[in-house]
């Protein structure tokens, strides 16, 4: 009886503490937000690690532009997409990313000093974008979804026109 | 006949070339850095096709190569090595090659040409093509649904075109 009640008290702390790896814990004092706001140029050429979402790439000449909606990280570096947005930010890589590898939605973790801040458009606004050099690109596997692929059957209401001959049109909802 | 026909489908055989990789194993990326190294050389190369162009003589299939299973099959979601053309004698009508279904070539390292990549100059690798087979996609990428829309042609008004009488209700 004891034991199981303080494997109830366990697991709520367990519990609890997982909220709390997965909050506010992992959020860095520097966000690409944060930055994106205060334009401080006194990080400059300070490392960063941020990670998130590919939002898109850019192949230019001799580098690659990758826009990526920053996330909070967990204890891995992995990004969590479910969590805060943390902000945009660009990722200036020397060389060339393959854009099927970097389709947008794809999870990255990007570390390198900031190189500086680029102004940019979101939709119609303007936004400022903080720019990494990104020394160290991790690509982290997306978990292929599983959507169930159990057969669908829709049944439902539909209007026919009169047909001629063989010849009708049905709509079905 | 139609089952055997049908049957027989099923079996069919994958091409030697593709089935069995080349003695010398030879990475995408490694051409791209010394293409005069490899020119001639076999190999068997396979991946997610990108996007196909017709020239006057020949079909170029531009592929995203990625690691292939023993029998040259590409692994989905596999290890990336780097975009190369595979190269058809003549034309191929380009809706065979729809994007991201899977293709393996096996032929001869004719050189490197440049196409853009954005604003890039990407080096691809291009074989001249002897044997290749298309793969079925393994899973339905998307959830798919599928309506049975309950049509119903019927009407008393099949003794006269309905359009010829603007009718609505």
């Amino acid at each position: 009886m004891k034991m199981k009640s303080l494997f109830a008290c366990l697991s709520v702390v367990l519990l609890l503490n997982a909220c709390t790896t997965t909050g506010t814990t992992n959020i860095p004092a520097v966000t690409p937000k944060s930055l994106s706001l205060s334009v401080d140029q006194s990080v400059k050429g300070q490392d960063f690690t941020w990670g998130g979402s590919v939002l898109s790439l850019k192949n230019l000449k001799d580098r690659s532009l990758l826009e990526v909606m920053a996330y909070p990280l967990d204890s891995n570096g992995q990004p969590d997409a479910g969590g805060t947005p943390l902000g945009r930010f660009l990722a200036d890589y020397p060389g060339f990313l393959e854009p099927k590898e970097f389709s947008s939605g794809q999870l990255v973790t990007v570390t390198g000093p900031l190189l500086g801040y680029k102004d940019g458009k979101v939709g119609e606004a303007d936004y400022r974008y903080p720019a990494l050099q990104a020394d160290q690109i991790k690509r982290w596997d997306v978990q292929p979804r599983h959507p169930d692929n159990k057969p669908r059957v829709h049944f439902g209401f539909g209007f026919g026109s009169g047909g001629y001959r063989n010849i009708g049109i049905g709509i079905g909802f | 006949m139609g089952i055997l026909l049908w049957l027989s489908g099923c079996a069919s055989r994958l091409p030697q070339s593709i089935e069995q990789a080349p003695g010398e194993s030879i990475a995408i990326a490694q051409v791209q850095k010394t293409p005069q190294s490899f020119l001639g050389k076999e190999v068997r190369w396979g991946g997610d096709i990108l996007e196909v162009a017709n020239t006057g003589d020949h079909t170029d299939v531009l592929v995203l190569g990625r690691e292939l299973s023993k029998k040259g099959e590409p692994v989905v979601d596999g290890q990336v090595d780097a975009r190369f053309i595979a190269r058809f004698a003549g034309f191929r009508e380009p809706a065979v090659f729809p994007q991201d279904k899977r293709l393996t070539v096996s032929g001869v390292i004719s050189g490197v040409e440049q196409r853009k990549v954005g604003e890039y100059s990407y080096p691809y690798p291009v074989v001249e093509v002897r044997e290749s087979h298309l793969w079925p996609d393994p899973r339905p990428r998307d959830e798919h649904r599928y309506y049975y829309g309950p049509y119903y042609g019927w009407g008393p008004y099949y003794r006269y075109p309905w359009w010829g009488y603007p009718y609505w209700w």
